[in-house]
């Protein structure tokens, strides 16, 4: 029997991924979790970040935005408030906002509240990016 | 009896009701399809979410304190959240979750509760409006621009007003999708969430309960239920929407049945009228060639 993991990764609004996998990488809430056949059942709250998918076809590339992620039975599934695929994204678009939020950010008084919700955007936006130019 | 013209002009203009209606459906159809999609879409990731949910309490966290679910001990100001839709011409899809939000309120009063309405859709707030009832509050239906982000948002100002002890219950009446053909309207508790109702123990096996939780269960807990809370107002507002959609195109169609056999019976009368009018100008002739010789 091949020793594959099956991956689902699904948002309230659809699923954005299915497959089976070789080896999974997810962003947890504080780094990088691996997962490879026969893990021990978990769950783990996810923070901001990418998902590498190893299969025999390649690599895929995903973003998630918080969620949570379930292993069992070598039954891999991502709950999502927000996924992206690489194919969603678009770099030059990423680019733009983010210089417009550096501009919003530079533009604000020192120690607004707003900052911390930009920032955060932005940090977001950084990792889109990361995984855009994948 | 009416005369030729005005049976004429009747059939066309039942002819038009009826091209409108049939479009009506038609385009019902093809948004009960689009939310169909988004409902199948989505009902996986509402059972994922119950599944974590049961294996964190069946791995022995239902003592586990969460605000969330916190009974009051003597409840007595609820909120029902009524989720209808903004336009007519739908049967009785309306009505019937009015129906059923007036009788649950009448039932909270009667156990001695302050009763507030969080209306969702214009044709309920009109009518909340007509007979004068105070809401608390009143929103229009989103339709299909209704996304997760909007059931997010509502579902953490719920979770805000219920936190803060403002409300001691929420109900939810909505209408709730059966099977494709069968819809009915009905009221739930969704606040505080009561763990017992929603938990089948017998679906997880003991032997599945040696999970890692990751920082820790009270963390995945306490995030995972307010995501329970949007997920379960998310799928409620897109099965309102299918039953609403199912509704109408169910109505246009009986009123397209209803013109083509309209049109069919004015048609009788209209030749009957003409038939007439024609024998009577015959035995006219006649009698007039009659008289002449």
């Amino acid at each position: 029997m091949e020793r594959v993991i099956k991956c689902s990764i699904l948002t309230p609004e659809k699923l954005i991924y299915e497959g089976e996998v070789g080896f999974a990488v997810v962003q947890a809430h504080n780094g990088e979790m691996g997962f490879l056949y026969g893990h021990s059942p978990l769950i783990s709250k996810l923070g901001i970040g990418e998902i590498r998918l190893n299969s025999p076809k390649g690599i895929d590339y995903l973003m998630v935005e918080g969620g949570v992620v379930e292993i069992k039975n070598n039954n891999l599934i991502v709950l999502a408030e927000k996924a992206f695929k690489q194919s969603d994204f678009n770099t030059d678009e990423i680019k733009e906002k983010m210089k417009s939020i550096d501009n919003e950010i530079n533009n604000l008084p020192p120690f607004d509240e707003e900052k911390f919700v930009l920032r955060l955007e932005k940090e977001k936006l950084k990792i889109r990016l990361k995984v855009a130019l994948r | 009896m009416a005369n030729q013209r005005d049976i004429k002009r009747r059939i066309k203009s039942v002819g038009n009701t009826k091209k409108i209606t049939s479009t009506m459906e038609m385009v019902a159809t093809s948004k009960m399809k689009k939310v169909q999609d988004r409902l199948n879409q989505s009902k996986p990731y509402e059972i994922k979410v119950n599944e974590i949910i049961k294996n964190l309490t069946a791995a022995g966290f239902s003592s586990f304190q969460h605000p969330l679910f916190r009974e009051v001990a003597q409840p007595n100001r609820c909120l029902i959240l009524q989720i209808t839709g903004n336009r007519g011409l739908c049967g009785s899809y309306n009505t019937r979750v009015l129906d059923k939000t007036l009788e649950l309120k009448e039932q909270l009063e009667a156990e001695g509760k302050e009763v507030l309405l969080y209306v969702i859709g214009k044709k309920a707030i009109s009518f909340y409006n007509f007979i004068k009832l105070q809401m608390f509050r009143s929103v229009q239906n989103s339709e299909e621009k209704f996304s997760f982000e909007e059931a997010a948002r509502l579902g953490e100002e719920l979770s805000r007003i219920f936190i803060n002890g403002e409300i001691h219950e929420v109900y939810v009446s909505y209408t709730k999708v059966f099977s494709s053909a069968n819809q009915k309207p009905e009221a739930f508790k969704l606040l505080p969430i009561s763990p017992e109702m929603e938990i089948d123990y017998n679906a997880v096996s003991s032997a599945d309960m040696d999970y890692i939780f990751e920082p820790n269960p009270v963390e995945i807990f306490s995030y995972i239920l307010p995501l329970y809370l949007k997920v379960r107002l998310y799928t409620c507002f897109l099965e309102s929407s299918y039953s609403e959609q199912f509704a109408r195109r169910v109505a246009m169609k009986n009123a397209t049945d209803a013109a083509s056999d309209m049109i069919k019976e004015l048609t009788v009368t209209y030749n009957r009228v003409r038939q007439d009018k024609i024998t009577t100008e015959i035995s006219e002739i006649v009698g007039g060639a009659a008289a002449l010789e």
